[in-house]
């Protein structure tokens, strides 16, 4: 994961933070399906803000 | 009876009791026992909460003890190493005294209510995670952070995906709930998380215009693309004990007017798709539902089986004869009464309730604490079903 | 001030017009705001049987106890506190019994007892019975008052009962409620009464006060 490249981005914001997580992120989603990636993460940050 | 032989059988009781065309071979018996389980075996809740393998081991335990046809929940109900690999998470184990404890913490405070209904997915991105996590709050997170969350989640999918293979291949217990996906009433995601029960309270007498949009843009996220998603299903899928399943919450503090506003209209489109189709809904509405009978008195017979908590089966039968019944043993006979007062219990509602069929036998509650059930009731009760039923 | 019209604002749930009769009570005379409090006692009372009549519901009720706290707030520098006398508050323990955090319930019965007369010591939340013991010492109470929603809170409240008991306070009346209560778990725990309705048990507590 590229920490460095992105350490200037704040991750809590959204869109850009979340996109960033999303494109950082190890997941069997190929990289150029951002969008994919993207509905991934907000699963799971859904799944976190319900428990 | 080979397993998966056995699976069909069991999934036929389930579907002859809860489609009410046909009298079932004999009462179906569904466990509704959730953290008990983990006691009985002999483990701390720490332990099998955060440990996959103990929580199979727990389950295996459950089911070659107790002789039920289907278990509501097989280890998944509190998935905690997912918020607390988060550096969060709002449940409190007591070993000592055995309990577990959930700790209500809303994510949308007084005020906030516009910028939830303008943006809802930018609203939990920052606002909610921010209230429940502090490396959200101190701006602290990092990809190896959210990667550790996303690699629980996914362990805790391949945990679950594992048990329900285990279930139906290696006990032949019927499968609970077909894959037809889920929608999320508004009012009860704002009861439970996004306002809470205090805050909902408060915002349904001050400002109902504000709730009526907040229901439509948690609807529109979490309740439509559901909704949708079971108006494509083909109809009732007989390899599952039920097509659907639902929950609530939020009706035990509306009244009626409220109820009829926020919560009905969303209720209702999910159960007449299913009554279109000719499919099945087992209906669990926290404590009494008593007051909201009438409004499933006109659904055809065999789409809605009712789970009540708090309310008398008999005096449902009565109310809606054209909804079948799942439950109806007392947790607090289960823990406190003798043997013979559990399968008298147990005989009765079987010889009552299900003499023209319409009846599955489970417990009233979540079965949680362990004083909740004495494991001889349970396997007393469990055996009278095999024998006599 | 047309107090009657204040009753029916708080029985109405209308925090608007309560507020601001309440507010001009305070700004014309605070010597008025005992008369205040009273019409607000009176709105409470219309709540209450606007609930058991199935109007309102558990919802409304919150939203009650929070007008309730404000029209205390707004009004409270015109209030006298304590006092004895005949129309002194009389005390009383309310609490949520051990391993049980639910408070929804507890705070509904409260606001409605406060309202009701009583000078309710509530002791919050997964409360100890060795704790409800000493406070009902300390504060010389009469009436006790455990509530509890999970199904191991009766356990809890056996134990409290037995912890009063074994302190010899056996004149202390005990009122259970919440949704595990019944009549066999009021047997079972040893006490005096149970209630579901937040009005049976200010009617209970307001007829073993006396008042």
């Amino acid at each position: 994961m590229a920490d460095e490249k992105n350490e200037k981005i704040d991750y809590t914001k959204y869109p850009e933070g979340m996109k960033a997580l999303a494109a950082a992120l190890s997941m069997p989603i190929p990289p150029e399906e951002s969008a994919k990636r993207e509905a991934a993460l907000m699963g799971l940050i859904t799944s976190l803000v319900r428990q | 009876m080979q397993t998966e032989e056995l699976r069909k059988y069991r999934t036929k009781l389930f579907r002859d009791a809860s489609m009410m065309k046909t009298k079932p071979d004999r009462v179906p018996h569904m466990s509704f026992f959730v953290t008990w389980k983990i006691l009985d075996a002999g483990y701390k809740l720490s332990e099998a909460m955060h440990d996959y393998d103990i929580m199979e081991k727990v389950v295996r335990y459950h089911l070659e003890h107790y002789d039920f046809d289907a278990l509501f929940e097989w280890g998944g109900r509190n998935a905690v190493r997912i918020p607390e690999a988060f550096g969060g998470g709002t449940y409190i184990i007591n070993d000592e005294n055995e309990v577990v404890s959930y700790l209500d913490k809303a994510i949308c405070d007084r005020g906030e209510e516009d910028e939830l209904i303008a943006n809802p997915m930018k609203f939990f991105y920052e606002k909610g995670m921010t209230k429940k996590y502090p490396c959200w709050a101190e701006g602290s997170v990092t990809p190896a952070m959210v990667q550790k969350a996303y690699d629980e989640n996914n362990a805790f999918i391949q945990f679950a995906m594992k048990m329900l293979r285990m279930l139906p291949e290696e006990y032949g217990m019927a499968k609970m709930t077909a894959p037809n996906g889920f929608c999320y009433c508004g009012i009860d995601f704002m009861f439970n998380t996004i306002l809470g029960i205090k805050g909902l309270s408060y915002l349904m007498r001050r400002d109902p215009g504000k709730v009526d949009a907040m229901v439509e843009a948690l609807d529109e996220l979490y309740f439509n693309p559901g909704l949708e998603a079971l108006k494509k299903a083909p109809g009732p899928n007989m390899d599952y004990a039920f097509d659907y399943d639902i929950t609530l919450l939020a009706h035990t503090i509306l009244n009626q007017k409220q109820f009829e506003r926020w919560l009905w209209p969303d209720l209702k489109k999910v159960l007449d798709v299913l009554a279109e189709k000719g499919m099945t809904v087992r209906l669990f509405m926290e404590g009494s539902s008593k007051r909201f009978w009438e409004y499933f008195k006109d659904y055809p017979a065999g789409v809605i089986t009712m789970h009540p908590e708090a309310d008398d089966v008999f005096e449902l039968r009565k109310a809606l004869p054209n909804c079948a019944i799942l439950g109806g043993m007392p947790v607090q006979l289960l823990g406190k009464g003798t043997r013979e007062q559990c399968v008298e219990r147990a005989r009765i509602l079987c010889n009552e309730l299900g003499k023209d069929g319409g009846f599955i036998l489970s417990q009233d509650k979540m079965v949680s604490f362990r004083n909740d059930a004495q494991p001889e009731n349970v396997k007393a009760v469990c055996d009278y079903v095999l024998e006599h039923t | 001030m047309d107090y009657e019209a204040l009753a029916e604002a708080m029985g109405d749930l209308d925090e608007d017009t309560m507020t601001d009769m309440l507010n001009e009570v305070m700004s014309e005379d605070k010597s008025h705001a005992p008369e205040a409090m009273e019409a607000c006692q009176k709105g409470m009372d219309i709540i209450g049987q606007r609930f058991e009549e199935g109007e309102y519901f558990v919802g409304d009720l919150i939203y009650a106890g929070e007008l309730m706290t404000k029209a205390v707030d707004i009004l409270k520098d015109g209030l006298v506190s304590g006092g004895s006398g005949e129309n002194a508050a009389v005390p009383m323990v309310l609490c949520t019994v051990k391993d049980d955090l639910h408070d929804i319930g507890k705070n509904i019965v409260r606001s409605m007892l406060e309202a009701n007369g009583f000078n309710v010591i509530d002791l919050g939340i997964d409360v100890a019975p060795e704790t409800v013991v000493e406070a009902v010492k300390k504060n010389n109470v009469k009436i006790v008052a455990l509530s509890g929603v999970l199904t191991l809170a009766i356990d809890s409240m056996k134990k409290t009962v037995e912890a009063l008991k074994a302190a010899g306070l056996d004149d202390v009346k005990v009122i259970i409620g919440g949704a595990p209560v019944s009549e066999e778990a009021c047997k079972e725990v040893g006490a005096d009464e149970w209630a579901h309705s937040p009005q049976k048990t200010v009617d209970v507590c307001k007829a073993w006060a006396g008042i």
